[in-house]
């Protein structure tokens, strides 16, 4: 097996499994954590991941196909998704700034699988832009759910769209503004109550240590 | 060459230190200490600091073996902070900077923290972990400001270990956050603890909680030593910043580590962290209690520093403010 790539807490090696192109991603043992808490972590972590996964999936998301679990390694093996991360896309979509509309439309899908996401009672918990994949065909996936669980509450939804944010802003502060056409996204996708979780979302943006309380 | 004098006082720690040049000419500090089993309240920490800044200024220059009209700059810490006591070292501040007829320069006290690491260690553009018991952040260095990656949702890191230490009725001197460290070193059973880390932010508030209303009966049964408990604590919190700060190194593809702030003294933070560090090829830099911790110097250093590049502050802008972030500051000397 190759080494594909290593994020900060996993391994993932590209494989073939039964013919199909695959990876295998490894939650490795950390060696500065305590051995209970390091075990207990990356299992938590490997079996949560595997369960959103499928739940994600019976609701119609895309995500990857999981082929085998190995709880006591802790490795999922599952489908390679050829796709782009939207990171990459939207630093790739900088140096092309007239196609708004396109990037608009992008933006409402990622806001759509969200809600999506939520209304099927999934938690991601590390809602990044590097965990959502743009396929060819624009379809997105959803992968990376380590920190997920089920049945969040309205507090647990808005904190998701919150490490959203916090992820768009920091890293792709040109297109900050855009931001708003993912809520729009959000909202049609979310029915049931959706402004508890849009105004549990405002305070939890006004939450953030010594910010000024001014206005 | 500029000779800069700096205050800080925003928590219960009046330090008063001068620079010149990079070079510390004197670090003096005196800390107030409350009984075991409480905090520091704003009112007694704002007459402690007052009651010492005058005797303690006399000690700083003599130390230095400087004279006030050889000082170029006066500095201060403008926030982030506990109001009475930040505006008690203000108004000294502003008061020999008239006196003296020198310049006044505010100057934020995380970022200090951050200069003043990255002037003892020698680091260039670290992943910067800030842990203390008012602060926790992990930082990144982009666009001219130190921008927050991860912080914390609720309470510090160094108040949650702050707080368990009254529930054990430890000594705070030196300080609270040290007796649990070396408690913790006789621990050895783990007890599992809430580990809550969202996205790259982290939240405390849940296990104190948690540990302050199991201890007394783990304790009382005899099935958990405070030693075990200290350990369990520690582990547990410093695995959530070692984890996060190593999530924010591979976003940024960085490729150094620095740890400033009061419970950046801590020897198992650094030494966790050192592990992380040489499994993925890094580097850790920290410092030890001297500069770790609150302290003058580090306000004269950075304020030399936005001094040098061009800074000045109109005597307006010279008051306090509890709550300043890191990234509201604009960056003009790097």
């Amino acid at each position: 097996m190759e080494l594909y790539k290593q994020g900060a807490e996993s391994k993932i090696y590209s494989t073939i499994y039964l013919d199909r192109k695959a990876i295998v991603k490894e939650r490795f043992s950390k060696q500065y954590r305590n051995k209970l808490l390091d075990q207990t972590l990356r299992k938590e972590r490997t079996k949560a991941e595997s369960k959103a996964i499928l739940k994600c999936k019976q609701g119609g998301i895309v995500t990857p196909a999981i082929y085998s679990l190995d709880l006591n390694d802790c490795k999922i093996t599952m489908e390679k998704i050829n796709g782009q991360t939207i990171n990459d896309y939207l630093i790739n979509m900088r140096n092309k700034k007239d196609d708004n509309a396109k990037l608009t439309s992008i933006l409402m899908n990622i806001g759509g699988i969200v809600g999506k996401m939520h209304s099927i009672g999934v938690f991601h918990g590390d809602l990044t832009t590097s965990n959502i994949l743009k396929m060819e065909d624009d379809t997105l996936a959803l992968i990376d759910f380590g920190l997920s669980h089920f049945n969040p509450s309205i507090e647990d939804k808005a904190v998701d769209i919150y490490v959203l944010e916090r992820a768009f802003t920091s890293t792709h502060s040109y297109f900050t503004h855009f931001f708003a056409a993912i809520l729009d996204g959000y909202k049609n996708a979310y029915k049931s109550n959706v402004q508890a979780v849009i105004d549990q979302y405002q305070n939890v943006r006004a939450r953030g240590r010594k910010r000024e309380m001014i206005g | 060459m500029v000779i800069s004098i700096g205050f800080e006082g925003s928590a219960n720690k009046l330090g008063i230190g001068i620079v010149k040049d990079g070079e510390v000419l004197s670090n003096c500090r005196r800390t107030y200490i409350t009984p075991p089993g409480e905090g520091f309240l704003p009112r007694e920490t704002a007459q402690h600091h007052q009651n010492n800044i005058i005797s303690l200024l006399e000690e700083t220059l003599k130390t230095a073996g400087i004279q006030p009209n050889q000082i170029n700059i006066v500095c201060f810490t403008k926030g982030p902070g506990i109001g009475a006591p930040l505006v008690s070292v203000a108004a000294v501040a502003r008061t020999v900077a008239q006196l003296w007829n020198k310049p006044l320069i505010p100057v934020n006290h995380c970022i200090a923290h951050i200069e003043m690491g990255r002037l003892i260690t020698g680091s260039d553009n670290p992943t910067v972990l800030y842990v203390s018991g008012g602060n926790t952040q992990v930082i990144a260095y982009s666009g001219n400001r130190y921008r927050i990656f991860g912080e914390t949702i609720d309470i510090a890191v160094g108040n949650c270990l702050d707080r368990f230490a009254r529930v054990l009725k430890l000594s705070n001197d030196p300080s609270p956050g040290y007796n649990i460290e070396q408690l913790a070193k006789n621990g050895s059973k783990y007890h599992k603890l809430p580990y809550v880390v969202k996205g790259m932010d982290v939240s405390f508030s849940g296990i104190l909680s948690y540990i302050e209303e199991k201890a007394p009966l783990l304790l009382s049964s005899g099935e958990y030593t405070p030693e075990d408990l200290c350990f369990s604590l520690q582990e547990t919190l410093f695995a959530m910043l070692i984890e996060t700060t190593e999530r924010a190194m591979s976003h940024c593809q960085s490729k150094e580590v620095l740890i400033v702030g009061g419970v950046g003294c801590n020897e198992r933070l650094q030494e966790m962290m050192k592990i992380m560090c040489d499994e993925r090829g890094a580097t850790l830099y920290a410092t030890d209690e001297r500069f770790c911790i609150d302290n003058g110097v580090m306000i004269a250093h950075t304020g030399a520093l936005m001094h040098k590049s061009g800074y000045k502050a109109q005597w307006e802008e010279t008051f306090c403010t509890q709550r300043f972030r890191t990234d509201e500051v604009e960056v003009t000397w790097r």
